[in-house]
């Protein structure tokens, strides 16, 4: 479902000429592209001059025991060490996965307030997992 | 070609004007387009890093060169790690940004269900960009991919297609090139374009 664009929704006069619908010439978007591509391009170059991106062992070396996860998937690696990788693997992320997708369902089912807090729970048990791996395996 | 021809390719894709809240900081915290301006740094590197990298049984060696050997080479790989890892925090908090506004609601609900595909898929190519390491620490990885996968029924096939062979040693196979640099890489491509066409139809601007 696609809206050309005289039948995009009006904004009624009054939003219109309030102040946060004030029309800006492109150019007053593009000084702040500009600011924020250096800043963000300079917050690259510390991380890169500053920190340096290990290799892995060599597939030479003698094998050590390792049992390894990237840390965006180190809230999984950590459920797996306990649980079974149905559960771990499977079942809790593709379910986490269908409630973002259905969050604009959710909002409207239990209101815009459960919505914040379904999502908020989500992100923040998946962060702290994150978190607890990542500090696991560096010591 | 009279005034309209001085609008050129720029002029055609991005809006004249722009409504002031849109642009105020707290509006988006530009946090989408640092995700965007890192997939391009992303694109950049990636294809420089490609001249000289070869997944499989090579891979460790190729990319102990391109660190240590080749010049710059190590700043190339620095650079295209670190992008990636801003990029799936920027992507991230991208997204907890839509939700804070509410941006999810009508008009906008195709792109979140496009955002939240972007994210899966964004996490994923960090995940198999960390295979192509081609070392053990990779070869680990790529074990538990490949177990989980194998644990489903039929799912034996389906392993082979994401992960091909990998050695518990080396995780850098030709599958797993061919998504991260190819698929996976492209369908994150296809897709912001189309995050971006829907912005546009839902009233904002794009992309910092
Ligand atoms: C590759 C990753 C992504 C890129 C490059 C991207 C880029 C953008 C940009 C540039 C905007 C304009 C406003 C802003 O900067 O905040 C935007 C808006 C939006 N994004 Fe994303 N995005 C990505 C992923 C996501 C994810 C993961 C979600 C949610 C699950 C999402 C949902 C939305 C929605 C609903 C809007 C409209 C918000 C509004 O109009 O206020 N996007 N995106």
């Amino acid at each position: 479902m696609d809206l050309i664009e005289s039948e995009r929704p009006q904004v009624p006069v009054e939003v219109e000429q309030s102040g946060s619908q004030e029309k800006l010439p492109l150019i007053e978007l593009q000084v702040r592209e500009y600011i924020g591509t250096f800043l963000w391009l300079g917050l690259l170059f510390a991380l890169t001059a500053g920190l340096k991106v290990p290799l892995d062992s060599s597939p030479k070396a003698a094998a050590i025991s390792i049992s390894k996860a990237p840390w965006v998937f180190g809230a999984i690696q950590w459920l797996l060490q306990r649980w079974p990788a149905w559960l771990s693997g499977w079942v809790l992320p593709l379910l986490s996965m269908s409630v973002l997708l259905t969050l604009p369902w959710w909002g409207r089912k239990v209101g815009k307030t459960w919505a914040w807090i379904i999502f908020l729970i989500l992100s923040l048990v998946w962060v702290g997992l994150t978190f607890v791996y990542w500090s696991e395996s560096i010591n | 070609m009279g005034k309209q021809g001085n609008y050129s390719f720029t002029g055609h894709i991005r809006p004249r004007q722009i409504r002031a809240g849109a642009l105020r900081l707290r509006a988006t915290f530009c946090l989408g387009g640092f995700s965007f301006l890192a997939f391009i740094v992303l694109t950049i590197t990636g294809v420089l890093l490609l001249f000289y990298y070869q997944p499989g049984d090579r891979a460790f060696a190729s990319l102990s060169e391109i660190n240590s050997v080749l010049p710059y080479g190590g700043f190339l790989r620095s650079l295209h790690f670190w992008a990636g890892q801003l990029m799936v925090i920027s992507v991230f908090l991208h997204m907890v940004r839509v939700v804070w506004s509410r941006a999810y609601r009508p008009l906008r609900e195709l792109n979140w269900i496009t955002g939240v595909v972007l994210f899966g898929l964004t996490v994923i190519l960090d995940y198999s960009g960390y295979l192509l390491r081609g070392g053990q620490e990779s070869g680990a990885a790529a074990t538990v991919g490949q177990a989980l996968f194998t644990s489903l029924p039929g799912g034996k096939a389906l392993a082979t297609v994401f992960f091909g062979q990998p050695s518990p040693l080396n995780g850098s196979t030709l599958n797993m090139f061919v998504w991260h640099v190819f698929i996976l890489a492209g369908a994150v491509g296809f897709l912001q374009m189309f995050h971006f066409w829907r912005i546009r139809r839902g009233g904002g601007v794009r992309p910092l």
